[in-house]
């Protein structure tokens, strides 16, 4: 975790987006951020800063506690896979936009790029942009655009492997009741 | 290849299959046509081996597809409409049907060997007496031909080899069979199907009987099929062959006698009758590829395209003899057109089973079976209504479509939930002879063919139907013992989407009498002695049970009787 607070992926090697007032969102400063990528990985539909801030989001979102996160299970990665492969061209600008509407939102409250603020304060703003996308703003186009965003980040991290550790495949049988260390073997004898 | 057989069976799907099946080991040789493409068993396309993270989009269908205006229908149905098993759906744009603006009408399909006997639900219930008398008792549809105790000893011949699981329950309209050990009940369903069977005199929940191997015989082995690995992934295709399918089962028992030959990829257009011999000589096919047309002839000719495919080949096949579509000189060709309806149910929590889990994921749920057969003045409709649902116990989930984030979202997900129970409606449509498919006077499809129009709607008797359904899913659950019981209905202003249960039938409805109906007791065409028709067309009414396994009977029974004839030199 660096100093301030990004995910274990997410390291911004200088620090400052922001300078005099202008995020460098748009002007996808290559090699300025390392996304914390494994080899072989990388982002084909959004742009670096975008993927940064789509990888933080995630992590807000689905923090790791004693269960897995959304970092854990690549969920901004497959995200990424599904704009290219998956997404509406409608769908794909709703995720573009509310992607870049956060650092929008930093730069228009803060006068600071998103990736720039402390961890505390991006919460702040992901939690404000959550209530109001069903509150106060939920039939603004913005609001449709991030329940699409969250409800695809929570559907990619709940259908992972990770986060599926009782799942099994091929149970073999139905049982139908099961005291709970009976279900926890049935479990433990078939999951691989 | 010859294009000359003893019998022509179109379509492949659960009423194909038996046809092949039983017309392959009585000797005959036999072509099976498939409009759609080849599939083997177990098939590249099946995804049943595929973890939730291993699917294509994780089961997300591509929206390109809504760009496209493409699978609608589909996508309306709503839980059918998956990643995984899309493709062994059609999708209307690329074959479609009409019908008026203002009744839509949902028509599944499935276009590959086998057809919608890979997707099907699996539910297999005997008819019983009641559903065979209701058209003559209250004077709605034709008189069915047949009683119960006709198709009997064929629901046991085909039970056997299907392979049914259920329990002997020993109720008077659902008459027990060759069946194989029930699936258990969850604690749930066990407390409250008891406490609805001490509660109620006339209505029985009851474990579902389904086309699922709980266990196996010879029959089944020697096919290769195994026993049911409780994944309740059935629609993606099974590698075991643990639940019933012409893939799985009839093909490969026609397959063995030698005595088959599949062309798929085959559009039937249209039958050709000679009116010289008074018989249906060949059967006319486009290839689905190059257009190219084929004649194939035979001695006997099974029509199991399905419901709505079958009687749309006979309104096709318009000849001088016949104008009107072939075996139609009653005029009734097209008619009756009927399928089951939901739009009403109930759902709660079991209270006090918090300590108790379940394994595995049954390939099945819960039947009431129909108790209001008989109209009442307090009743108020004619024929009745079944339920069928059931219990499970999830943990928390979050699909994201609520306000919250970060750890306290979290700690909502992951605990275990209590029991819940839900239930919802299959009602009976009446026989309605304006509930019609008819050829459109215009479109056609890219293979030149008239598209079929389909203009269907419920009536007062099934909106009551409807309404009672509802108060009485609320009764049951209550009964059986749920707290925090909630019901859902359709309002009586929205139309209810005929074919939205899968069960179209009708079209070509059995009858004694030929002025009136297309098919004799048989099966067999009146006007065309070497046509049968066993898919869900010949039904004269609709009943509350799943009507596959009466396909199967129908199917077995008109084939052993055709094979009969055509020995006996009849045909």
């Amino acid at each position: 975790m660096s100093e301030r607070g990004q995910t274990r992926r997410l390291f911004l090697k200088t620090g400052a987006l922001t300078i005099a007032g202008l995020s460098l969102i748009g002007c996808d400063p290559s090699g300025q951020i390392d996304l914390g990528l494994a080899p072989g990985q990388s982002f084909g539909f959004f742009a670096r800063a975008e993927a940064a801030i789509l990888l933080d989001i995630a992590d807000l979102m689905i923090p790791k506690t004693e269960t897995v996160g959304a970092a854990d299970t690549d969920t901004a990665l497959y995200l990424d896979q599904l704009m290219q492969n998956w997404a509406s061209e409608e769908s794909q600008r709703a995720i573009l936009a509310a992607v870049q509407r956060f650092d929008e939102l930093a730069m228009a409250q803060t006068n600071t790029a998103y990736l720039d603020l402390e961890k505390a304060e991006r919460l702040a703003l992901v939690t404000e942009v959550d209530a109001n996308s069903f509150d106060s703003e939920k039939d603004t186009e913005r609001a449709v655009a991030y329940r699409l965003l969250k409800r695809l980040v929570f559907h990619i991290h709940y259908s992972s492997e990770a986060a599926n550790p009782d799942f099994v495949l091929i149970p073999g049988q139905y049982r139908g009741d099961l005291a709970e260390q009976e279900y926890r073997a049935l479990v433990d004898e078939t999951r691989f | 290849m010859s294009t000359d057989f003893d019998a022509i069976v179109v379509g492949s799907g659960i009423s194909g299959g038996w046809a092949a099946k039983e017309l392959c080991e009585k000797g005959l040789k036999t072509l099976v046509l498939e409009r759609g493409r080849h599939l083997d068993h177990p098939s590249q396309e099946y995804t049943d081996f595929q973890a939730p993270w291993d699917l294509e989009h994780r089961g997300m269908v591509p929206e390109i597809y809504d760009e496209q205006g493409r699978y609608r229908m589909l996508k309306r149905k709503g839980w059918t409409y998956r990643n995984e098993f899309l493709h062994f759906f059609v999708d209307e744009k690329d074959h479609p049907y009409s019908y008026p603006e203002d009744r839509p009408f949902m028509w599944t399909r499935g276009y590959q060997l086998g057809g919608r006997s890979l997707t099907w639900a699996r539910q297999s219930y005997r008819w019983g007496p009641k559903d065979f008398e209701a058209n003559a008792k209250d004077g709605h549809g034709i008189d069915w031909p047949i009683r119960y105790d006709d198709l009997a000893p064929w629901y046991d011949h085909v039970e056997a080899f299907a392979g049914i699981s259920g329990a002997a329950d020993g109720l008077e309209n659902l008459p027990d069979g060759e069946l194989l050990k029930p699936f258990e009940m969850s604690c749930a369903e066990d407390f409250v199907a008891g406490n609805i069977n001490q509660s109620f005199q006339d209505r029985r929940m009851i474990i579902g009987r389904c086309a699922n191997l709980s266990e196996t015989t010879d029959v089944h082995t020697d096919l290769g099929r195994g026993v049911c690995q409780a994944r309740n992934y059935c629609m993606r295709g099974c590698s075991y062959g643990a639940y019933f399918s012409s893939l799985s089962a009839t093909l490969p028992a026609a397959e063995r006698t030698g005595n088959m030959t599949i062309v798929a990829d085959s559009i039937v257009s249209e039958i050709v009758f000679d009116s010289a011999t008074n018989r249906a000589t060949h059967v006319k096919v486009i290839d689905a590829t190059t257009l190219e047309e084929r004649l194939y002839s035979a001695r006997l000719i099974f029509l199991n395209a399905s419901a709505i495919g079958s009687t749309h080949i006979l309104l096709n096949s318009r000849s001088d003899a016949m104008p009107n579509g072939l075996a139609n000189n009653s005029g009734q060709l097209g008619n009756y057109i009927m399928d089951h309806f939901g739009h009403a149910g109930a759902s709660g929590t079991v209270p006090g089973f918090e300590d108790r889990f379940e394994f595995g994921r049954r390939p099945t749920g819960i039947y009431v079976p129909n108790y209001r057969h008989d109209r009442t003045e307090e009743q108020g409709f004619y024929r009745g209504f079944g339920f069928q649902g059931g219990s499970n116990r999830q943990r928390k989930r979050h699909d994201g479509q609520r306000p919250g984030i970060g750890v306290e979202a979290k700690a909502e997900i992951g605990d275990w939930m209590p029991w819940t129970f839900g239930i919802g409606m299959f009602g009976e449509m009446l026989p309605y002879i304006d509930n019609t498919a008819r050829l459109h006077p215009t479109k056609t499809d890219k293979w030149g063919v008239p598209l079929i129009h389909l203009d269907c709607h419920i009536r007062e008797n099934e909106r009551k139907m409807i309404r009672q359904a509802e108060r009485d899913a609320v009764e049951l659950l209550t009964a059986g013992g749920c707290i925090d019981v909630g019901s859902v209905r359709t309002p009586d202003d929205e139309h209810v989407l005929v074919g939205g249960k899968t069960h179209e039938m009708g079209g070509a409805c059995m009858g004694r009498d030929p002025a009136s109906s297309v098919l004799n007791e048989w099966n067999q065409a009146h006007d065309v002695a070497n046509l049968f028709v066993t898919d869900g067309a010949c039904m004269s009414s609709c009943g509350t049970a799943n009507p596959s396994l009466t396909y199967m009977a129908l199917t077995a029974r008109a084939a052993h009787h055709a094979v009969e004839l055509l020995q006996e030199g009849q045909l």
